[in-house]
């Protein structure tokens, strides 16, 4: 049954010349492995992997071989092969003749001394002179015999006159039984693995050739044994479609039966690897790994054995090495035979059974991790691959970008607008800039009545009542063209609505503006502002001073600003071809403007309306100056049409101009929570919510509400802080909660007091209304109210002794008092505790408490400070 | 392509961790400072970052009988403290105690204690984490027989007391769990679990027997019910059909969804969504509602572990093929991979002093602090 079907296909790698191996099928065939870019052009070669080749050194019949093992005779130039033959003779070859043969082995002969079958031969690696090799059975002579290479052996050409003193084999085994393979324990305690009679694994032990000790188990599974080369005591079996493994010390049952899917042909102990064993089954063409897990001691109780067997001992999983160029498309031919390599990790070469060779490394299971420092995951061969968190620099990831603004104190500054200059991102400077304003404005009584903080233009037009404002709509010349006219509107809601667009009121407003946008290199934009202050002149000058001569020539249709149907149409076709949108805008609104001798109908002008849209619909215009042209130009219905459906796209998107219409309201916490969601960016919006956001909205509900907008701001700070912590970034953490608990009001914030232990009652300032401080966790009040005191001044109990000094906390013990080194400071493990300088003082030179009989190493519960 | 620029950009850089065999679970502290690593050479070791991308190694001990599959770390305020898991059918809860006075070669390393052993598992313990920090001192295992076990530390201050709360029978081989990260008090403490086992037809019916709402898979989210004192199973995602190796939660940020990536057949990033309790009739009483965001199968192999940067904005996965990508959100919801790195193949440069090892006799190597490093 061990007989191999037809096509038998064996691959063996040297052991010593690492990058050789043979195949052996019909011919044995010496190959060598090389780089692709190394072999030489007109060189025939058989690639194996993606990167490496294998050439032809050598080739030979197989004819009437039955088993081939390769030598690890280190002096050997070339590999020796040992070749059994179907006469149960023994031959050493090397298939390519070496100049030079030092130790004279190629071609010598074992010959038993009655002729049969030769099942396998086996070379020790560890002395490499001994070759040991089955057979089948005689009745009146061993199966397995141990030659010397160096002794015993014969030249070919004395063969035929083998004298019986040098053709003595050193040791014979197994009287009258057959041995279908023998494989050598690879450690120095020249043991020997056998396959007997169909039933048995036999052990020798060959050390006193004179009282050869064996072990046997008896087992169906009995073939291939083998010893994994890490734990010699460690024994895999294979046969039918089952493997075993066994432990040599316990031979009466097997440590572990895997039954298997198919028969199962082949298996080995990976070399590189501990407790890794691969097995082959027929026509499969994928190889099995299995990871022994070796928990089970020789020390297992028989009881408990039954309880372990319920778990997985072996991991099993299978790969699949694919020749890099199938011969044919479509399922990969079976597998044949595979052969770890003998140093390189986890290497291996599998044959197919096209003749299909794959140089293939199975890969550990890598395991990966993400922390502060960066990723690290495992390399195989016990190393830990490390890429340093500058990977997310390069990837621009947020995390990055977060940590790089929190170390600038991003979002700390005290004056809103200086925040902008550190995001170093358009959005969010436009996100701080108009917070700013929306702050100033309130503050400079522009903007009253407003609920929030930081109002936007929504609640800014609705703050009078909803809907209950009506504009004025006043019909206007174009200074500069007398003969046109548009209707703007006018109310006083719309004035502040046009203030935070960065508008204001009138031509003396608007023209530091329109300087502005041409000083920033903007001229369609300057020149659009203008135009839409109606100040069609200045619009021309802006477009003359430009430096591209396309807009000189703009300003030359611009000027000729006619009702002709000619010039109408052109215009029409011109407009989206124009590549500024201020410029499209610019033209369409002129085009909107009706000639003044039309019929004035300022009730309702009906193309006014469409065409205005399209000044509108230039999205890639800035937000704030499309809304102040709707604040000027839209009715009220329209505008409120307007504002809200704008509105309610930016909160879709999470675009952050979307501010100016929300404000830092909840609307605004819904675009806020938008942009976390998309861009990850909860720094902003924590910076933005401890800063501006009224204190209801940073609550952290208890229940879950209806609204979950009001839990989203708790949520940002809670998680910011919380990466403030990771980073270590204490100061902006401590400055962060300065300002959440700064818009809190009196007592809101959460507060850290120390309290008597005999009353519960804080025994700081206990007469004075709380104040509004920040909560520092293991900094409660400053001394200086208490500098006197040592006793609570509810209850008049005396407060704890400090651990170093023995004085009472709050006596003052540290000279200045008020200063943090006389702050009650304690470990949060054993609870002692004691002035803060005094502690500072005493872990400089010690780990342990203070406390006489505690044995606490308070301060080695944080982790150790990094140089 | 551009990832394979990016690619080039990164030099990751090796350290040699000289485990004796494969490394299952490295873990990062929570100010990433400080790094746990776990091997099937039942070693736990810890490395201590120097401040300029180089580790030292500052302890190493045999912590169990078995592959050590896990290792976590709790948060900071309870002091340096992590778990294991093993195949020894335990788990065991560590503290550093300071430094050690030994000399030679054990000389910088610090002392860890054993403070207590978990040994109600009667099969392997695949995976251990401790609960947020907001919980308290929460520690969660599963096993290979399913069960999830929850265990509290009633007094921070008392490691070696751990009495379990909870115990979770899920009928199912269960491979990897998460907590979910999420600070907000209206998310009820929520466990996602994964479970490893094959698609067999057994196993398929055994899950519709005992279940009337049959489920196929493999994916499950407990949730703690404040009411009733007890972990119930609220959804099981029915979109994770292969065997789950490793599952994990993104970290929150604010967001009001929750992002998780399973590792299975392939990548995927579920987005999971709490359902408004005043919509949840109309949705047929489901508690949440799931979208994959994406699954990506360019491991081409089994992907092995998933794991998250500190935002949730960056998604490491490694798989069978050896290889470890890095997967960046774009967009809302759009996610696209960013590096690829490939683990050298060892076989092209062996250290040198490997090719002569191979043959030297093995039975120096008695005892195993003398086997060559490799």
């Amino acid at each position: 049954m061990e007989i191999m079907s037809g096509a038998k296909l064996e691959v063996i790698w040297a052991p010593v010349h690492h990058d050789k191996f043979i195949i052996w099928g019909s011919d044995i065939t010496l190959y060598q492995v090389s780089r692709l870019k190394d072999i030489e052009k007109k060189t025939a070669y058989t690639q194996i992997s993606a990167n490496r080749g294998a050439t032809v050194l050598a080739s030979q019949s197989a004819n009437g071989v039955r088993c081939v093992d390769v030598s690890a005779v280190a002096e050997q130039p070339e590999p020796l092969l040992a070749l059994g033959h179907a006469s149960g003779r023994v031959t050493l070859t090397a298939l390519k003749q070496a100049l030079v043969d030092p130790l004279g082995l190629v071609g010598r002969e074992f010959n038993p001394r009655y002729s049969r079958l030769c099942n396998s031969v086996s070379w020790s690696h560890v002395e490499t002179n001994l070759l040991a090799v089955a057979m089948e059975k005689h009745r009146s002579d061993h199966c397995i015999l141990l030659w010397d290479v160096n002794r015993g052996s014969t030249p070919p050409d004395e063969s035929k006159m083998s004298t019986p003193d040098s053709a003595k084999p050193l040791a014979e085994m197994g009287l009258s039984e057959t041995a279908h393979n023998v494989s050598w324990s690879n450690c120095s305690n020249r043991t020997l693995l056998a396959s007997v009679n169909l039933k048995y694994i036999k052990i020798f032990d060959l050390r006193d050739l004179s009282n050869k000790g064996v072990l046997v188990a008896t087992s169906r599974y009995c073939y291939g044994a083998c010893t994994d080369p890490f734990n010699p005591w460690q024994i895999a079996s294979r046969g039918e479609n089952v493997v075993c493994v066994w432990d040599a010390r316990v031979l009466s049952r097997p440590l572990l039966t895997l039954p298997q899917p198919r028969h199962v042909h082949r298996i080995q102990w990976c070399p590189t690897r501990r407790n890794l064993l691969l097995s082959l089954g027929r026509d499969s063409g994928t190889l099995r790994l299995h990871d022994i897990q070796q928990q089970m001691a020789a020390t297992a109780v028989e009881a408990e054995f039954e309880e372990y067997e319920r778990g997985p001992s072996v991991l099993e999983r299978e790969v699949a090495p694919a020749a890099p160029a199938p011969p044919a498309p479509g399922a990969a031919p079976p597998l044949a035979s595979f052969c770890w390599h003998p140093a390189h990790e986890a290497r291996l070469l599998a044959v197919n059974v096209a003749g299909g060779v794959c140089d293939y490394t199975v890969c550990e299971r890598v395991t990966v991790a993400w922390g502060g420092g960066g990723v690290v995951w495992s390399g195989g061969a016990g190393t830990l691959r490390f890429l340093p968190d500058a990977a997310q620099r390069e990837l621009h990831d947020i995390s990055y970008v977060m940590r790089r603004r929190a170390q600038t104190d991003y979002g700390l500054k005290p004056d809103l607008w200086q925040n902008a200059d550190l995001a170093d991102d358009e959005a969010l400077s436009g996100l701080w800039h108009f917070l700013a304003l929306s702050k100033s404005l309130v503050e400079d009584g522009c903007i009253r009545n407003s609920p929030w903080k930081h109002p936007g233009v929504r609640s800014v037009l609705r703050s009078a009542g909803e809907g209950g404002y009506r504009s004025e709509a006043v019909p206007s010349l174009l200074p500069d063209l007398p003969h046109r006219r548009v209707t703007i509107y006018r109310s006083g809601e719309r004035t502040r609505a046009l203030s935070l667009c960065g508008w204001g009121w009138g031509w003396e407003n608007a023209a530091a503006g329109v300087e502005r946008a041409e000083a920033e290199g903007t001229p369609c934009r300057a020149a659009a502002l203008a135009a839409f202050h109606l100040r069609l002149r200045h619009a021309l000058d802006v477009l003359a001073r430009a430096r591209e001569p396309q807009l000189r020539v703009v300003a030359l249709a611009l000027a000729g600003l006619s009702d002709e149907r000619l010039w109408r149409d052109a215009l029409a076709a011109a407009a989206p071809a124009l590549p500024d949108a201020y410029l499209r805008a610019l033209l369409l609104f002129l085009a909107a403007s009706a000639p003044a001798s039309a019929p004035a109908a300022p009730a309702a002008p009906p193309p006014q309306g469409p065409d205005l849209d399209a000044v509108l619909a230039e999205t890639e215009m800035r937000l704030e100056d499309r809304v102040a042209f709707a604040c000027v130009y839209l009715p009220d219905a329209k505008l409120h049409e307007y504002v809200r459906r704008t509105t309610d796209e930016l909160i879709e998107q999470g675009d952050l101009s979307g501010i100016l219409l929300t404000g830092a309201s909840p609307e605004g916490v819904a675009l806020l929570q938008r942009w976390v969601e998309r861009t990850g960016d909860v720094q902003s919006a924590a910076l933005v919510a401890a800063r501006c956001l009224p204190h209801e909205l940073l609550r952290d509900p208890q229940e879950p509400s209806k609204d979950p907008r009001e839990s989203y701001a708790a949520g940002w700070l809670g998680a910011y802080r919380s990466l403030l912590d990771a980073w270590r970034l204490w100061w902006p953490r401590s400055a962060l909660d300065t300002w959440a608990a700064g818009g809190a009001g009196a007592g809101a914030a959460r507060h850290v007091a120390v309290a008597c232990s005999y009353c519960g009652k804080s025994v700081a300032a206990p007469h004075h209304h709380a104040r509004a401080r920040a909560a520092f966790a293991r900094l409660p009040p400053p001394a200086a109210k208490m500098k006197q005191i040592s006793s609570c001044p509810h209850c008049r109990k005396p407060l704890p002794r400090c651990g170093v000094c023995s004085l009472h906390l709050g006596a003052g013990g540290a000279g200045g008092g008020a200063q943090f080194g006389g702050w009650f400071s304690w470990c949060v493990a054993c609870r002692h505790g004691g002035h803060a300088q005094h502690l500072l003082q005493w872990f400089k030179e010690h780990t342990e408490c203070p406390v006489s009989s505690c044995t606490c190493h308070c301060s080695t519960l944080d982790p150790p400070d990094c140089p | 392509m551009g990832e394979q620029n990016i690619t080039n950009l990164f030099e990751a850089q090796t350290i040699y961790a000289d485990h004796k065999d494969l490394i299952h679970d490295v873990a990062y502290d929570f100010y990433g400072e400080r790094m746990a690593t776990c091997s099937s050479d039942q070693y736990v070791k810890i490395w201590d970052s120097d401040g300029r991308g180089g580790w030292r190694l500052t302890g190493s001990w045999k912590a169990h009988h078995g592959s050590v599959w896990k290792v976590t770390w709790a948060h900071p305020e309870f002091g340096q403290v992590i778990a294991t898991c093993s195949f020894d059918r335990t788990a065991a809860v560590w503290e550093e105690v300071g430094d050690t006075n030994a000399s030679g070669s054990d000389k910088g390393l610090r002392t860890w204690v054993k403070r207590s052993n978990l040994v109600d598992s009667r099969t392997s313990v695949t995976d251990v984490k401790f609960g947020p920090k907001h919980l308290g001192l929460l520690l969660v295992t599963c096993s290979a027989d399913g069960i999830i076990r929850i265990y509290e530390a009633p007094d921070v201050m008392n490691l070696a007391q751990w009495t379990l709360q909870h115990e979770i029978p899920t009928k199912v081989s269960i491979s990897c769990l998460s907590w979910n990260p999420s600070l907000s008090k209206i998310n009820p403490p929520m466990l996602a679990v994964g479970s490893d086992e094959p698609n067999t037809t057994n196993a398929a019916a055994s899950v519709q027997t005992d279940k009337s709402a049959a489920c196929n898979g493999k994916v499950f989210i407990y949730e703690y019910s404040e009411g009733a004192r007890r972990w119930t199973r609220t959804d099981c995602l029915a979109s994770a059909q292969e065997p789950v190796n490793d599952i994990a939660f993104a970290p929150n940020l604010g967001r009001s969804f929750h992002l998780l990536a399973v590792a299975t057949k392939d990548v995927r990033i579920i987005k999971v969504e709490c359902v408004l309790e005043s919509s949840n009739s109309a949705n047929g009483g489901a508690r949440f509602k799931t979208e994959v965001l994406c699954a990506f199968d360019a491991h081409n192999s089994c992907v092995w572990r998933v794991c998250w940067n500190v935002t949730g904005t960056l998604l490491a996965s490694s798989g069978d093929d050896c290889q470890v990508r890095l997967w960046k959100m774009q967009y809302l919801n759009q996610w696209r991979c960013a590096a690829v790195f490939k683990n050298a193949p060892l076989g092209d440069s062996p250290p040198a002093a490997r090719a002569h090892t191979a043959y030297v006799r093995l039975a120096a190597m008695a005892n195993p602090a003398h086997m060559p490093k490799h």
